[in-house]
């Protein structure tokens, strides 16, 4: 284990590694994986700790999440602190990770040993089990820890305290029920008298309180109070924050901080509090004003104050002071815009961050501009930006355009004075490239510009056109290459870049005033429009440009929206043209004076043009631009223009053009838009619509009648309306019917006559006949720009034709109805202008909203109520908004303003009760006990059954119902299975019986319990082939092998399987065969694997204690629920006498002490063997002191042949109270307080030279159950002694704690008894004890029986306790035992053993003085003057002399005092070693609360415990 | 609530991340490596303020060593509260202008309202006590002590920083956990080997 590499090699290694890193990286994963296989502690957390380092450098470790989890339940803390942060670092998400749910127990655990109080290591324990929480908290897990950590909100220590409440929120993210039931005990904390737990209540409340500020209004004053009185400036922060996000909610506290707040500004020396502060300010005075509207009287001076700070930040040379200040300025500036136009020199300072180097603080400073700018500087400060555009890049650039565009559009371009300006800027930054996404507001706002600014209109058109002749040149390059004569200027503009999206806007504003043209070329001589050569004038050019085919199939088609408005725009231009020159002929040729006139020629090239180009345009992919250049291309031809231009002559197509003149302008050119105030468009909505046409008659129900169709079966419908295919395959798109200039509608007017109502009647044709006239249905020309429509329809500004004009022309389109040609399509253009006409606001959206009715109502074929639509409409458009994490939102819903309902309440693990039965009558047990005796293979079976039936019921989270389910269970499958309802009898028969001679076989099964039930069923199906009844049951034992596999983590399932378990144990006793058959789950798991031995390994350790773990978890629960207790013990108490084998159970107990105590620890009494012990010090032999210690002589001797610790009815060996009454020690007597309620009988058994030799231990001792006061004061010393010792969890003694007072240990040394005789070794030579023989039961040892060492007396916990085990816990070492029943013969020895009379020390002690003395006495012949006068120097001289005369004499002499004094050596040490002996007991004094003793206090006395 | 911990080298290299948020594996590297661009491409001169997708990141340079703090804040949620406070009360001048001038306004709000979520300035002193804290614990810190005692580096800054949210200041309170816990291993080291 030592070549492994450490964290440290790993580092060195990569680093020396720079060439192959990532090779080098990948060896060592593999050599961790390895490594994390090894059941060795040391290794596994080494290999997590440099799993941890690569984990750092990106390399995913979820894989060894399990071997995280594993290191974690280490006892040591350094260890366990590598699992920890593995976990913490590495694990997969919590709520995808397989592991977290292994980790309840072990994190429970943790937080529950924090709970003793103290400041003992544990707390540190639990420090990093909270941190861990945090980190990988879930919904589950929290619910699971929430009352732990609760619990721990009251620990003394305030670091366990503080880290408690600060896991709290995560928690609360997860499990946002948990908020209400425990905020209460978070308020507490604010009081709390430590400071460092305060500050982190109010990091809490903060946090909480951003999610919903309400709910934490209550607590205003106590932050008001901590913000006046408290100097901790962290903390102040948090309070300052949690104030500021309050105030929203409540503006009344915005006036109260005021003056604090200030108070703050002007006393503190901390940069970051004062920033704090001044922006809590800033904030505040958002919300100052008062309900009367006036600002309270301070509040100038504070506003002072805020831009006093703030400068001084701005003017700090500290890039971050500065960038704060930016941002402080900016929250101020939010309620008190003006400020800075009175503080000159901030306008400065702020200027001059624009040109800071640091982009942050630039685009921050970008951000207050608009507060800086006035009319004034307007100009200068855009010509700057200009400037820094050129030189920004990326998101800068973006940000730098869009606050261009914002300052000089804020509040209605109040700051700009000249609008030929700013459309000049408009176009330099549509020329910048890198900005696509701005173009949308580039080209919003120039439309906006063009149509609301009458003055710069002209001049708009004409950029406008340049934009667009210019691309056209552009485009055609290609064609016509060289046939342009441009200067470089024109070159220049040429290559000149625009952003695409503003494309649309400028086609718009040249067709839209297309009027305009001639005025604007002539306004500005000096420009000259650049068209080519092969242009006839500007006009031409224009439509040379819309219209140009590479721009509808080039390389580089434009978008298909942007096509559309050409073409409709080429058109309207074209409409121009034809105007100008008919009016110019109307004026028979006298020339206007102007210089732009529209020739023939031009015209002619215009029509060749527009035949040429609309052709290919509507070959387009694109519904709306083919319909649109189709309809255009129609048109023209309807103007009787002939197919072939070349045919016809120049002149006569110019003059059709125009004649068709007044058509296509009427057609074509909309009645100009007039900006009217906002205060007539408000008057004008209050009006409602004008009659006839009422709201109500829009909201009615369309006749859907006129739908005839969809009741007919089509291709795409059935004849329930319900839609076959798509119903998008239907061409209803894009139909805008009251844009000023749209040309809706046919049949409006056939449909009319039966509708009655022109606009139903307008709705409907739209429906019904779009197709049919599809062809000449222009659709809007501005469908596809952002601003036409909807802004039309949404803003104020805007009313489209008068309705005196609406009105004339309605009449007209209904006339138009009859007459046909292109006259008629003229006025049903028209048509619907006039419905759009007085109110294009209300028509709009009432228009809207049916035709989305129209629209569902073709799929559901059935009206549909406006209402619905609405908030259909809503609940689309909700999750839009923005996506809240559903945690966050949870939380946020979380209402702490309401008292706690009934049913929040905490979540608690409680074991499901098995619910009482009736006992049924004496007569039908006998009855049914016969019936099982007879039917043993069946009722074996129908144990498992029920086994598995209630291992089912495991899986329900709801303990409560799990109660009735159970019996649900059983009824059920009495009623399909008669073998089972002849078992039912037996359930409602009787309660648990005490355990004591439940069969143990089960404890050895050697593999897991499921395992062991499966295999049982195989068993018993060959003995008695049963096979259907069988098959039923495996499903559901592939269900219980699923319950099994969470036993290690719900200890909710472990306990009620051990009730269960209690009374089928109990029937175990009648039908022997099956024993093993049916055991708890949990515990089985445990038995078993101690009994593999797994538990050598510190990996098995980690298992076993995982195992224990978790029962006594469940049991902790359990053992407060006292019904269950109650009931258990009553059913115990019940059936004592008629089940008891056990020798023990031959006197009556229950008289002798007190009844309820009893009860309490009847169940524990029983025969056990010591199975496993789990030790937190390795060094620790808690069990059989001296004897077993594995360093220690015994064991060198003695091989350890059993250990048990016997739990037995009070005073069964009849021993106890004799015992009591003579005991010598002064030291147990007196602390009898309460009177013993068992007896405990330690046994261990020591073999020598296989049986020959035997050495029996045998510690009694009377049991008394603690004290409550005992207990606590055990409790806190516990925790004051263990805080340096790794102890993992302090020990809190349940009430089955006892204190077992033992006698003095006696030890009998046997031998095998082959001559009859005692033989009578000295105890102080062990070796020299009795021989031995095979193992037989005790009558064939004779044994010398000696009782030595100390009275002593340890306390005893049991954690965990059912028929087959039993887990004790050292009252002070927190050593854990794991004791299993038993029935071994051995197990029995102990009673003839006690029975023995046995050697006092004394005695022994007299005995081995007087060996001593002779044996001293012929060592030492001459020197003792006692040895003269007795027999043996006689003796020895006597030998002297009969050898006198021979070498022998010498000899024998020498012998004969040196085999004395090896006699006296060994009797004296042996008298020595009695008289100081603790007869194996390691301990030396009683002393509970020496360390000594906290170390061997077991000892001999395995743990022994319970009463 | 503090998002990420993040301690780099010159060369870009991680030496130390603590994530208090979860995030995937690529997010985390992806992200590392970004903001480390970042920071290391500013010079002394420029604030230590920066922001990167959503984050808000403070960091400052000790010797070779960039100390990153990254802070976040539920941005989607405050959005909805303040569209849906916005929608009770309809404001009379977001609709008059034609430009973006009131949505801008909503914008920037929500902007400095949750820009000032953490404070900046008390990081920063954070991530001065954390170091101090760090030097005070090894005498003069560098480098290579928190790549070689990365455990503990990570118990020390557990100890200031919990979920996000700072603990604890205190420099003899931070380290005396720390010290008490290497006494206690290094007194359990030699048992086993």
């Amino acid at each position: 284990m030592v070549f492994e590499k450490t964290l440290t090699d790993l580092v060195t290694g990569i680093r020396s590694h720079k060439r192959d890193t990532a090779l080098y990286i990948s060896q060592n994963i593999a050599e961790i994986k390895n490594e994390l296989q090894s059941p060795d502690f040391f290794t596994k957390s080494n290999a997590l700790q440099k799993l941890t380092f690569l984990q750092m450098m990106g390399y995913s470790i979820q894989w060894a999440a399990f071997a995280a989890v594993e290191v974690m339940s280490s006892p040591r803390f350094a260890l366990k602190r590598i699992g920890y942060l593995a976990a913490c670092q590495g694990l997969d998400q919590p709520e995808k990770s397989p592991v977290v749910l292994l980790t309840t127990n072990l994190l429970k655990k943790e937080l529950r040993g924090a709970t003793v109080g103290g400041s003992g290591e544990n707390i540190y324990h639990a420090g990093l089990a909270i941190n861990c929480i945090s980190n990988i908290v879930t919904e589950d897990l929290g619910m699971e820890l929430l009352p732990d950590l609760l619990h721990l909100l009251k620990h003394p220590s305030p670091y366990v305290r503080k880290k408690a409440l600060l896991c709290l929120y995560k928690v609360f993210l997860k499990y946002p029920r948990g908020l209400r039931l425990s905020f209460d005990a978070i308020k507490v904390c604010l009081e709390d008298s430590h400071p460092s737990v305060v500050s982190c209540a109010v990091n809490v409340i903060t946090e909480l309180s951003d999610k919903n500020p309400k709910n934490y209004l209550p607590l205003a004053p106590a932050f008001f109070k901590l913000l006046t009185s408290s100097a901790n400036n962290w903390m102040l922060i948090k309070v300052v924050k949690l104030l500021g996000s309050l105030v929203p909610e409540e503006p009344r506290l915005a006036r109260k901080l005021l003056e604090p707040l200030c108070n703050i500004v002007k006393s503190t020396h901390a940069k970051s509090l004062l920033y704090e502060a001044v922006f809590a300010i800033t904030l505040c005075l958002q919300y100052v004003k008062k309900a009367n509207g006036t600002q309270p009287s301070n509040t100038p001076e504070v506003v002072e104050l805020c831009v006093t700070t703030l400068r001084g930040f701005i003017s700090d040379p500290d890039q971050n002071l500065k960038y704060l200040g930016l941002v402080g300025f900016g929250s101020l500036l939010q309620s008190q815009p003006k400020v800075l136009h009175s503080q000159s020199d901030c306008r400065g300072l702020i200027l001059k961050c624009l040109s800071d180097d640091d982009i942050t603080i630039r685009s921050r400073a970008l951000s207050l501009l608009q507060f800086v700018t006035t009319q004034r500087n307007l100009v200068d400060l855009i010509n700057q930006l200009l400037g820094h555009v050129e030189f920004a890049s990326g998101e800068y650039r973006c940000d730098l355009v869009q606050e261009i565009i914002r300052m000089c559009s804020s509040n209605k371009y109040e700051l700009v004075m000249d609008f030929a300006w700013y459309v000049d800027v408009l176009l330099i930054l549509a020329g910048v490239r890198g900005v696509k996404s701005q173009g949308e507001a580039i080209s919003k706002q120039w439309m906006d510009v063009a149509w609301r600014v009458l003055p710069v209109r002209s001049y708009a058109v004409r950029r406008s056109l340049e934009v667009l002749v210019c691309r056209g040149l552009l485009g055609m390059e290609g064609s016509d290459a060289g046939s342009s004569g441009g200067t470089t200027e024109e070159k220049d503009a040429i290559d000149r870049y625009i952003i695409p999206e503003v494309l649309p806007a400028a086609a718009w504003i040249v067709g839209e005033y297309s009027h305009l043209i001639p005025e604007s070329l002539e306004s500005n001589e000096g420009l000259d429009p650049r068209y080519d050569a092969t242009s006839k004038g500007p006009y031409h050019a224009l439509i040379q440009s819309l219209t140009s085919p590479t721009d509808a199939a080039g390389v580089n088609p434009l978008p298909m929206t942007t096509q559309a408005v050409f073409v409709q725009n080429a058109m309207k231009v074209f409409a121009a043209a034809c105007e100008r020159s008919h009016r110019a002929q109307a004026n028979n040729g006298i020339n206007l004076g102007k210089k732009f006139e529209c020739t023939d020629d031009e015209l002619h090239a215009c029509v060749g043009t527009l035949m040429r180009n609309l052709v290919i345009f509507y070959e387009s992919p694109d519904v709306e631009v083919k319909e649109r250049a189709f309809t255009a291309h129609q048109l023209l031809l309807s103007m009787d223009l002939p197919r072939d231009l070349t045919l016809a002559t120049t002149a006569s197509v110019a003059s059709k053009c125009r004649l068709a003149s007044p058509m296509l302008t009427y057609l074509l050119v909309p009645e100009p838009m007039k900006p009217i105030s906002a205060k007539a468009q408000k008057r004008k909505l209050a009006e409602g619509p004008p009659s006839p046409i009422s709201i109500q008659e829009w909201e009615k129900d369309v006749d859907w009648g006129a739908f005839w169709f969809l009741n007919e079966e089509t291709q795409w419908f059935d004849r329930e309306g319900n839609a076959k295919g798509s119903v998008e395959s239907i061409c209803f798109t894009k139909q805008h019917p009251t844009t000023a200039m749209s040309n809706l509608s046919l049949g409006a007017d056939t449909v009319e006559g039966s509708m009655g109502s022109q606009l139903r009647g307008v709705l409907r044709e739209m429906a019904t006949l779009d197709k049919a006239c599809g062809g000449v249905d222009t659709k809007s020309a501005f469908s596809n720009l952002p601003s036409s429509n909807s802004q039309r329809g949404g803003d104020p500004f805007y009313l489209s034709s008068p309705a005196a004009h609406s009105a004339r022309l309605l009449d007209s389109g209904v006339e138009g109805v009859a007459k046909d040609g292109a006259d008629s399509a003229a006025t049903r253009f028209g048509s619907i202008k006039l419905d759009s006409g007085g109110e294009s606001d209300e028509c709009y959206s009432g228009e809207k909203a049916k035709k989305k009715k129209k629209k569902r109502s073709t799929k559901a074929h059935h009206i549909v109520g406006s209402d619905d639509e609405d908030d259909n409409i809503i609940n689309m458009s909700r999750p839009k908004r923005g996506y809240v994490s559903k945690e966050l939102k949870n939380l946020a819903l979380v209402d702490l303003t309401t008292p706690l309902g009934e049913d929040d309440v905490m979540p608690r693990n409680e074991h499901y009760v098995v619910p009482e039965r009736q006992t049924e009558p004496k007569g039908s047990t006998g009855k049914t006990k016969k019936k099982k005796s007879s039917n043993k293979n069946k009722s074996s079976k129908s144990k498992n059954t029920i086994a598995v039936g209630d291992l089912l019921a495991f899986d329900s989270p709801l303990i409560n119902l799990a109660g009735t389910r159970a019996n649900d269970f059983n009824v059920e499958s009495s009623n399909n299975n008669p073998i089972n309802s002849a078992f039912d009898d037996l359930l409602g028969l009787e309660m648990p019986h005490p355990p004591v001679n439940a069969s143990t076989n089960t404890a050895m099964v050697p593999i897991a319990e499921v395992v062991g039930v499966e295999s049982n069923v195989m068993k018993s199906k060959e003995k008695k082939p049963k096979k259907d009844k069988h098959k039923a049951f495996t499903p559901s034992l592939a269900r219980s092998r699923r319950a099994h596999a969470g036993v290690g983590t719900s200890g909710a399932n472990s306990s009620r399987g051990r009730m269960q378990m209690q009374w089928m144990l109990h029937h175990d006793n009648d039908d022997d065969d099956d024993a093993h058959s049916s055991t708890l789950p949990s515990s089985n798991k445990l038995l078993s694997l101690v009994s593999s031995g797994a538990n050598d390994g510190d990996e098995g350790k980690a298992l076993v204690r995982n195992e224990i773990a978790a029962l006594e978890s469940a049991f902790l629960h359990m053992s407060n629920n006292h019904h269950i207790t109650n009931n258990c013990v009553a059913a115990n108490t019940m059936n004592d006498d008629d089940n008891r084998q056990s020798p023990s159970a031959a006197s009556s107990t229950s008289s002798s002490s007190s009844s309820s105590l009893l009860s309490r620890f009847q169940p524990l009494l029983g025969l056990y063997e010591v199975k496993s012990v789990i030790t937190n010090n390795p060094k620790e032999n808690p069990v059989g002191g001296k004897w077993t210690r594995s360093n220690g002589v015994a064991q060198k001797l003695f091989t350890t042949r059993a250990t048990f610790q016997h739990l037995l009815p009070f005073n069964a060996t009849g021993q106890s109270s004799l015992q009591l009454s003579s005991s010598s020690s002064p030291s147990t007597s007196p602390l009898h307080l309460s009177s013993p309620v068992a007896e405990a009988v330690n046994v261990v058994s020591l073999d020598a030279l296989n049986g020959k030799f035997r050495i029996t231990i045998v510690l009694r001792g009377d049991a008394t159950p603690l004290t409550l006061e005992e207990r606590s004061e055990r409790n806190t010393k516990n925790q004051s002694t263990t805080i340096l010792s790794s102890t993992t969890v302090p020990i809190l003694l349940s009430n089955l704690a006892v204190r077992a007072y033992f006698d003095p240990p006696r030890i009998y040394f046997g031998k095998r008894r082959q001559r009859r005789r005692y033989n009578r070794n000295r105890q102080g030579g062990a070796e020299a004890s009795g021989d031995g023989g095979v193992h037989g039961s005790s009558s064939e040892y004779s044994y010398f029986p000696l009782q030595l060492g100390p009275a002593s007396s340890v306390i005893l916990d049991t954690t965990y306790y059912d028929n087959a085990v039993r887990i004790g816990l050292g009252g002070t070492s927190g050593t854990r035992f794991v004791f299993a029943s038993t029935d071994k013969v051995e197990a029995n020895e102990y009673e003839a053993l006690l029975k023995l009379p046995y050697v006092k020390k004394y005695k022994c002690v007299g005995m081995l003085g007087l060996i001593l003395a002779a044996s001293l006495n012929v060592a030492f012949p001459d020197k003792l003057l006692l040895g003269r006068l007795c027999t043996l120097r006689f003796m020895g001289n006597a030998a002297a002399i009969t050898a006198r005369w021979s070498m022998w004499r010498l000899v024998l002499g020498t012998i004969f005092r040196l085999a004395g004094g090896a006699l006296a050596a060994m009797s004296g040490m042996a008298m020595l070693a009695i008289i100081f002996s603790s007869g194996g007991i390691e301990r030396g004094s009683n002393n509970m609360n020496s360390r000594r003793q906290n170390r061997g206090e077991g000892e001999m006395v395995a743990g022994k415990n319970d009463a | 609530m503090i998002s990420f911990i993040l301690m780099v080298n010159k060369q870009g290299q991680t030496r130390l991340s603590s994530y208090y948020e979860w995030l995937d594996m690529q997010e985390r590297v992806a992200l590392e490596s970004e903001i480390i661009r970042k920071c290391m491409s500013r010079s002394e001169l420029q604030c230590s303020f920066v922001q990167y997708r959503g984050y808000k990141v403070i960091y400052r340079r000790y010797a070779s060593l960039f100390f990153i703090v990254g802070t976040k804040t539920d941005v989607d949620l405050r959005k909805s509260i303040a569209s849906s406070s916005a929608k009770k009360k309809p404001s009379s001048s977001s609709s008059d202008s034609g430009g973006g001038g009131g949505g801008g306004k909503q914008g920037r709000y929500d902007k400095a309202y949750v820009e000032n979520h953490e404070n900046e300035l008390g990081l920063l002193e954070f991530i001065h006590c954390l170091v101090e804290t760090m030097d005070r614990w090894a005498g003069s810190i560098c480098e290579l002590d928190i790549m070689y005692q990365l455990e503990q580096v990570h118990f020390l800054l557990d100890e200031m920083v919990m979920n996000g949210y700072v603990v604890e200041t205190n420099k003899s309170n931070i380290l005396r956990p720390i010290d008490l816990m290497d006494r206690e291993s290094k007194k359990n080291e030699g048992m086993f080997r």
